[in-house]
């Protein structure tokens, strides 16, 4: 059996969680035996210039995944900036803009000619995420055989009405969580005998020395950590607003340290308790999780939440934002944490969580598990090839 | 669900009609190239090409031999290129801030200007209000205010 990932970006450089998810199943289907190819453009990732064709077009073996580029269309991106710009604006596209959308969105001719050519040599062609014209059009050319990976959120482009057209006909839809499944419902109607809930792959084993961090980047104990980018689709400005609010009242003394890509304003007179060390090598991140007292997620944008998971992996609490019903679900499933949902909570939360160690201790035990449990990496291969690759399961 | 599937041809006639709709050229995607050597979006996408050192292509000698020297300096080049890719992520962000296609960051800088002005308006009208509060001082002092007579006045 082959099957094809078709991603508008994929490489161990190409930065984001779907991008991550990609080619983290990619390569572990094809060591459990699986033929993988990936379907893929020669741009670099999201925040690279989209006209800019980094990679060389051909064919290569990476960890066990034949990975194929087309180059992608280098349009002019004037006219989408300004479409873009008044969707996010909240204003509604007609049908033949919500066309031109997509159309100077990501697209690769070359890749629809390899799909309308080969997709009937391949048994599954899945497609992630749903916010490319690489998936739009791509699908359309093997609807038949097609499975979608949305890593759908709650954001004005899941409104245009073209992808109501393309939810419906997906033969199979992944979701990561219950609340991305509930919303794709909510969007795109009822998915019966197509949607499944297959969560995302984490890997639950790693090794990590708390003590390692603390001793390499001189932080001092008890700190509250967060890994992510540090952007306000992240919510990042809140949780330092709010962290600084619950240090002024200075009930428990504790430390913010934040880890990942771009960059915060932390307010004048907190440089003391709130460290931004930028992007880490990925052993310190694990870390950190070790060193931490407790993981902050407070994103409202998620669609499943690695970085909440690998916390648990390393046994830490969670305080997660209640408005994100995602992480909020996987809290209280797992009972492996709290949420809070403004600056008061936040910090009653986390005075509990200081004033309580063993609470907070069996509640990080407890997200150990529940990861374990769901999302361990050959729990979701497992499942990939009984319930998405098996031939009972053919769309 | 048994949609007949589209040629591929069609469809990507299809997607540069609605390319052509929306006011870009399809088949040219260099016409709307600047020649203005200071044009922003053309230095940004040269950047976005060459900003990592020792990523040569090139096949001649003077390549292999320059793609060597780089092998042989691993951990400098490689610390140069870790600043170069985050300033030209930073310049990207930028770009799109300023376009509007990162609304998040343009709404950032968007409501820092906006307190920005309302802490302007705000000392504003605390000035003129002090203004006009020393004007009805004056207006209801008895006699006359003049340095002069601040200056003599005796100090406690």
């Amino acid at each position: 059996m082959r099957i094809a990932f078709v991603a508008p970006f994929y490489g161990s450089r190409a930065a984001g969680g779907a991008e991550s998810e990609c080619r983290q199943t990619a390569e572990r289907l094809a060591a459990a035996g699986v033929k993988v190819d990936v379907l893929t453009t020669c741009l670099l990732d999201l925040h690279h210039d989209w006209r800019v064709n980094v990679h060389s077009e051909g064919i290569r073996e990476e960890k066990g995944v034949r990975v194929i580029r087309f180059r992608a269309e280098t349009l002019d991106w004037r006219p989408f900036v300004s479409l873009n710009s008044r969707l996010l604006a909240g204003e509604t596209l007609s049908e033949s803009e919500e066309r031109q959308f997509i159309a100077l969105h990501i697209n690769s001719f070359g890749l629809y000619r390899h799909l309308a050519k080969q997709a009937s040599r391949y048994a599954r062609v899945i497609f992630i995420p749903y916010l490319f014209g690489t998936t739009y059009h791509g699908l359309q050319l093997c609807a038949e055989r097609s499975i979608l990976i949305p890593c759908l959120h709650d954001e004005p482009y899941a409104r245009l009405r073209i992808f109501q057209t393309l939810f419906q006909r997906a033969r199979r839809i992944l979701y990561h969580s219950a609340a991305e499944q509930r919303l794709g419902q909510a969007l795109y109607g009822p998915d019966a005998g197509r949607g499944l809930l297959l969560g995302e792959g984490v890997q639950t084993a790693f090794e990590s020395d708390g003590a390692r961090f603390l001793r390499r980047y001189g932080v001092e104990p008890p700190f509250v950590l967060y890994v992510g980018r540090k952007d306000a689709a992240k919510n990042v400005p809140a949780l330092v607003r709010d962290f600084c609010a619950w240090q002024r009242t200075g009930k428990t003394k504790a430390r913010l340290v934040l880890i990942g890509p771009e960059s915060v304003t932390v307010p004048p007179g907190a440089e003391k308790y709130v460290l931004d060390l930028g992007f880490l090598p990925e052993q310190d991140k694990k870390d950190a999780y070790s060193a931490a007292a407790v993981l902050c997620q407070p994103s409202m944008n998620e669609s499943f939440s690695l970085a909440l998971m690998e916390g648990w992996c390393c046994g830490r609490p969670a305080l997660v934002h209640g408005r994100c019903a995602v992480t909020r679900e996987h809290v209280v499933a797992a009972k492996g944490g709290l949420y809070y949902e403004n600056t008061a909570e936040f910090g009653a939360m986390l005075d509990y969580l200081f004033s309580h160690p063993e609470t907070a201790q069996a509640m990080g035990e407890a997200g150990r598990c529940y990861v374990r449990r769901h999302f361990d990496w050959p729990v979701i291969i497992r499942r990939w090839q009984k319930e998405v690759l098996s031939p009972s399961t053919a769309p | 669900m048994n949609e007949p599937i589209p040629d591929v041809e069609a469809l990507i006639t299809q997607i540069r009609a609605a390319v052509r709709e929306a006011g870009a050229d399809p088949d040219d995607p260099q016409k709307n190239k600047a020649a203005d050597p200071d044009d922003l979006y053309e230095n940004l996408r040269l950047l976005n090409e060459a900003h990592l050192v020792g990523q040569s292509r090139g096949r001649g000698l003077r390549h292999r031999f320059g793609r060597f020297l780089f092998r042989c300096l691993a951990p400098v080049p490689s610390e140069i290129n870790a600043v170069h890719v985050r300033l030209v992520r930073i310049l990207n962000r930028l770009v799109m801030a300023l376009d509007g296609r990162d609304t998040i960051t343009a709404g950032e800088l968007l409501k820092r200007t906006r307190q920005r002005q309302d802490l302007m308006a705000l000392l504003s009208d605390r000035l003129a209000e002090l203004e006009r509060r020393v004007q009805a001082l004056e207006q209801s002092s008895t006699g006359p205010c003049d340095a002069a007579s601040v200056a003599d006045a005796p100090r406690q």
